[in-house]
């Protein structure tokens, strides 16, 4: 990981491995000197949020984080994270009556322009 | 140009052309609407006879098409057989409809009637056929009959030239056309002793050749690639040079037909008629020089790609609608030329023709080229599409993705144009992985086109898997089993046969395919069943609704906005990439995170990815832009 630049790297890992690795870091944090304690936090709260175990628990991703100036302004998987979370609320399920285009008001089919008044 | 005196010599020795069952009623044949024009400009007297219409008629249309379009089963084929061969026929007890009843049972209510029907056209309908044709004609006055013979014409037009042969010894009977490429042909004239010659390979120039040589009594030896019999073994000339200049060939004159479809009732006089014009626009496949996809055994031993211009083409297409009262046309090439994107279809669409033409295409066509099209009056393709995997089409050597096939199919679909195309299984080295992935995306794509057909591929002759093999081995491999109850034994069927039985090795077994074949039945079924399935898009800027109900009666809607719907529009036009993406909307995302929101919109199934590929697969909802 560099200052200023964002970094994405795919490794095995599981779910064990994760509460591990913060049980470890956690542990460190009380050796660290009181101005690196923000960083390891930000870290972890990093972690937390962009850590993904697969449905097998064999294989996972642990996203980069964007760091500028030696301080984690914003993990760049929050982003994606928050666009996931966009997505799958994208949806609206129609409804037989009433509403059968979820979340559109524009009709599936060509409708009826509308005609100027007075023509 | 031919001398007055070659005319003369020319104009005493008559020829008809025959297209015997089975082709398509609903189609002149271009092979006699051709080689007429050809034969007519050397000055012989030529008529053609487009015997297939006179059969249609006599069993009825519709049971006739049922044989014409099946294949595989040669049924066609075995109908005539008797009269062809004879007492050398091998199937007089009719073993093969008990034998291959499963395959053969779409032709009848039951089995019993199935084989009733059949019975009742070999032994009735087609001995009375026969005699009305060779009563029906001025036989005498003719000194060449020429047959074309393409996929289950050979016996029918054998069967014919027997009972010419018996009335009139001296006709000389002359064979041709696709069932007499390479060694087929020469097999046939080996053994079938009504063939007195046959032209192997394009007859454009070989044809009118022999004629010429046949009137003036000259040396058979100088016609290009012309088998027949002598001393007891077959004898064949060096091939003709293939066509090059195929805009030195007439237009296919086609009057024979209209006027005997309709005077047998096949077509109305006036009012609707459902006919295609045969055109020929290029012949063989640029793609297949290059790279042949595997399982093609079309054009044979003539591959190279040729085709007439742009120019010559819109002639055409004008002579024969005014000639014919018709505007639609199917282009008979196996390939669409690709520089008519320059040279024909503008024109075209600048024209406003009220052309309807049918073209079969590589699939790789983007959505700039397929919109032309559509302005220039293509209306129907067939692409070949062949899977959904780009797996299985690196296997067959296709030469295009999955992620290309189906934005074919979006934009085809868009822009009008009407798009059949088949799903193939079967070609060595594919996984039962490659048709689990298919399965899963094809709920995805019902509000696309479906496949019209399903099915294993077939084996035929020419073909690479047929040709290679050092790398295609087979378990075993033997001529399809229906032509052992249609020619005698002294046919050597490896030698005749075009489409073949087999077992790859270490190909995968028919229940690897059952899920697959079940899913594009589904995808047909919610075709058949009223309105077809829908998902399209309307758009303004970052914002995006996308309308759902490719499951009927669960219709609904997506809302995209901002970067999510910067991000579905980026993706619309062609397949793209991640980092394609990121670099043209200037993210300040990683692409592995963009990645990730592609693979969210596929859970959905509104994306679909192909390796590092990915494409929107709504529609537009707005119509022809």
């Amino acid at each position: 990981m560099t200052d200023g630049k964002s970094e994405t790297k795919s490794f095995p890992v599981t779910n064990s491995d994760v509460e591990g690795l913060i049980d470890a870091l956690s542990k460190m944090a009380r050796k660290l000197p009181p101005e690196q304690w923000g960083l390891l936090l930000s870290i972890l709260a990093a972690a937390g949020g962009t850590v993904e175990v697969g449905a097998r628990k064999t294989r996972g991703k642990f996203s980069g984080i964007k760091v500028e100036g030696g301080v984690i302004t914003d993990p760049t998987d929050r982003k994606v994270i928050e666009l996931r979370n966009q997505l799958r609320k994208a949806h609206m399920p129609g409804t037989s009556a009433g509403a059968p285009l979820g979340d559109m008001i524009i009709p599936p089919k060509p409708s009826t322009p509308p005609k100027k008044s007075g023509g | 140009m031919q001398d007055e005196e070659t005319l003369e010599r020319h104009s005493t020795w008559p020829v008809v052309l025959v297209s015997m069952p089975f082709m398509d009623p609903y189609r002149p044949s271009i092979q006699l609407g051709l080689l007429k024009a050809l034969t007519a400009r050397c000055g012989f007297p030529v008529r053609t006879c487009h015997a297939y219409l006179d059969f249609a008629a006599a069993i009825g249309v519709d049971y006739y098409k049922r044989l014409c379009d099946h294949r595989g089963t040669h049924i066609g084929d075995w109908l005539f057989s008797l009269a062809a061969f004879g007492d050398a026929a091998p199937d007089r007890d009719a073993h093969m409809l008990d034998e291959l009843a499963g395959a053969l049972s779409y032709l009848g209510t039951s089995p019993d009637d199935m084989r009733e029907k059949l019975l009742q056209i070999r032994n009735r309908n087609v001995p009375a056929y026969l005699d009305s044709l060779v009563d029906g004609f001025s036989w005498p006055d003719v000194a060449v009959v020429g047959f074309t013979s393409t996929f289950q014409q050979n016996t029918a037009s054998f069967a014919l030239a027997r009972r010419l042969k018996e009335r009139h010894p001296e006709i000389i009977t002359v064979f041709g056309g696709a069932n007499f490429e390479g060694e087929m042909g020469l097999e046939l004239v080996r053994t079938v002793d009504v063939i007195d010659m046959a032209v192997i390979g394009e007859g454009d120039e070989a044809f009118p050749r022999l004629l010429g040589v046949l009137a003036a009594g000259g040396n058979l030896d100088e016609v290009p690639g012309l088998a027949r019999r002598r001393d007891g073994v077959v004898a064949v000339t060096a091939p003709a040079p293939a066509m090059d200049q195929l805009d030195d060939l007439p237009a296919p004159d086609y009057d024979e037909y209209f006027q005997r479809a309709e005077d047998l009732g096949v077509l109305p006089r006036v009012g609707l008629r459902d006919v295609w014009l045969p055109i020929e626009t290029g012949r063989g496949c640029w793609w297949g020089a290059k790279h042949h996809c595997t399982f093609c055994g079309l054009n044979g031993e003539t591959m190279r790609y040729r085709s007439k211009s742009g120019e010559r083409v819109l002639n055409e297409l004008a002579e024969q609608a005014r000639r014919y009262r018709s505007f639609r046309f199917e282009a008979v090439d196996n390939i669409l030329d690709m520089a008519y994107f320059t040279k024909l279809f503008p024109v075209l669409a600048d024209h406003e023709t009220g052309y309807e033409i049918f073209y079969e295409v590589k699939a790789n066509l983007s959505r700039e080229q397929l919109k032309l099209m559509a302005q220039a009056g293509v209306t129907h393709i067939q692409p070949g599409i062949e899977s959904l995997s780009s797996n299985v089409l690196r296997l067959m050597r296709k030469g295009v993705r999955a992620i290309q096939n189906i934005n074919l199919l979006r934009w085809a679909q868009y822009y009008g144009i009407e798009v059949k195309w088949n799903l193939l299984w079967g070609f060595p080295g594919e996984t039962e992985q490659d048709y689990a992935g298919q399965v899963e995306v094809m709920p995805h794509l019902w509000h696309l086109p479906p496949p019209e057909n399903s099915a294993r591929i077939w084996l035929e002759r020419f073909s690479p898997i047929f040709m290679e093999r050092d790398t295609f081995r087979f378990r075993h491999r033997s001529p399809e089993r229906s032509y052992r109850y249609i020619y005698p034994e002294t046919v050597d069927l490896e030698l005749v046969a075009y489409f073949f039985d087999y077992e790859f090795e270490g190909g995968l077994p028919d229940s690897a395919y059952a899920d697959i074949y079940g899913a594009a039945d589904e995808w047909l079924s919610a075709w058949q069943d009223g309105s077809p399935p829908v998902l399209k898009y309307w758009s303004a800027p970052h914002f995006v609704q996308i309308y759902d109900e490719r499951r009927r009666g669960r219709g609904g809607s997506y809302t995209l906005e901002d970067t999510l719907a910067d991000l579905y529009l980026a993706c619309v036009n062609r397949p793209t990439t991640a980092a394609a993406v990121r670099a043209s909307l200037g993210l300040d995302l990683p692409a592995e995170g963009i990645q990730e929101i592609f693979e969210e919109f596929q859970r959905l199934g509104l994306m679909f990815l192909d390796e590092q590929f990915v494409l929107a697969l709504a529609v537009p909802a707005v119509a022809g832009r």
